[in-house]
């Protein structure tokens, strides 16, 4: 699980380009939106994408979205459960 | 962001005012509707006066009018707008307009192939009026919409698109990003504003009529994080009861040896491009009334 969380961060900065910021940035279970990464509805595509691209996952619920990308640990979690790449 | 420069959302008027308007087109003739805009323009101009020092300072310094044409120019650009609402709630009753199609194979070339494209609508013409006639049987369309439009609008609206295949989605909270992803994934269309900061402050710089504008980045890195055909759709009223429908392929197969990055800023650069294009043809046309370019 801390391979792919740590997987997951460097996706996620390299996807957003995320410049400044390195894995060591990003906590575990910090939001992702809003006042955690500061991220907006532009970044919310781009995690999808990057969901469905890097482990066969659509995301096209909005309740179970919001509750995947509340934080890495919650991302982590679902890809590992849910996973077909 | 300033508050000034950021669309806020909202489509004016009361809900009773939009049920009128609809029963008064079934029963009065478009002419004496327009006769009676025409009077009301002047005093529209006076009330929404940053709209109307929007439209001047862009014919004065934009489209190189003088002081006496630029006022003239607001006046029929308010005039023609309210002509655009008019002919949509005239839709609404069950009117017909004509229009002329032009460049409409670039949109029944891709509506055929399993991939979805982007669709780039802006505040020019009456880009609604093309949702009226663009028949996509074989893939669906969505149409993302500005939230805190009335529900009058929106159900009629609504009933008239769907007939066509399209559907409505509200650029409200999050939810939205989901239907919009899956629509994409499930290769349908996304039709989107390209030329209003809305929902996110990222912009991208391009140059329209002379001057340096930002623009949302939203629809280019869409297309461009998932290598989508992009087109550009306008409208334009041509005549008391005539459009002309226009649609531009902005993808080119020079943007495959791209970055994601590269492809954004060459995606904008051509829609402004062929932005610069239909307002040269309409420059009265313009829609976006604040200061676009500050």
């Amino acid at each position: 699980m801390e391979n792919l969380k740590l997987e997951l961060k460097e996706k996620i900065i390299d996807a957003l380009n995320l410049v400044d910021m390195t894995p060591a940035d990003i906590e575990d279970d910090a939001p992702i939106f809003m006042e955690g990464l500061g991220l907006d509805s532009i970044d919310a595509l781009e995690l999808m994408l990057l969901m469905e691209k890097n482990y066969g996952i659509r995301m096209s619920n909005p309740a179970e979205g919001k509750k995947v990308f509340k934080s890495i640990n919650a991302m982590a979690e679902y890809i590992s459960a849910n996973r077909t790449k | 962001m300033s508050e000034e420069r950021q669309w806020s959302g909202k489509t004016d008027g009361t809900l009773w005012m939009h049920k009128a308007l609809i029963t008064c087109f079934k029963v009065l003739p478009m002419g004496l509707i327009y006769f009676f805009m025409a009077l009301v323009v002047p005093f529209y101009m006076l009330i929404n006066h940053s709209g109307y020092l929007a439209i001047y300072h862009y014919l004065r310094q934009r489209q190189g009018r003088g002081p006496l044409q630029a006022f003239c120019g607001c006046y029929f650009n308010h005039f023609l707008f309210g002509a655009s609402l008019m002919d949509r709630f005239a839709t609404y009753a069950g009117r017909k307009f004509q229009i002329k199609k032009t460049g409409m194979d670039v949109f029944t070339s891709l509506a055929v192939k399993e991939q979805g494209f982007i669709m780039l609508s802006s505040h020019i013409g009456n880009a609604e009026m093309s949702g009226y006639m663009l028949s996509t049987p074989l893939k669906r369309m969505n149409a993302i919409t500005f939230p805190d439009e009335k529900a009058t609008v929106r159900s009629n609206r609504d009933r008239m698109l769907e007939a066509n295949n399209i559907r409505l989605i509200s650029a409200d909270g999050l939810d939205w990003l989901f239907t919009l992803n899956a629509a994409l994934s499930d290769g349908e269309i996304v039709s989107i504003h390209a030329d209003r900061l809305f929902g996110s402050s990222k912009s991208l710089k391009v140059t329209i009529l002379g001057a340096e504008a930002k623009i949302p980045v939203g629809p280019f890195n869409l297309a461009a994080s998932r290598d989508l055909p992009v087109t550009a759709s306008f409208c334009m009223k041509t005549g008391f009861r005539s459009y002309e429908a226009l649609q531009y392929r902005l993808d080119t197969p020079e943007m495959d040896s791209m970055s994601k990055a590269e492809k954004m800023d060459y995606l904008a650069a051509r829609y402004a491009s062929v932005v610069n294009e239909v307002l040269s043809k309409w420059p009265l046309q313009w829609y976006n009334f604040f200061e676009f370019w500050n």
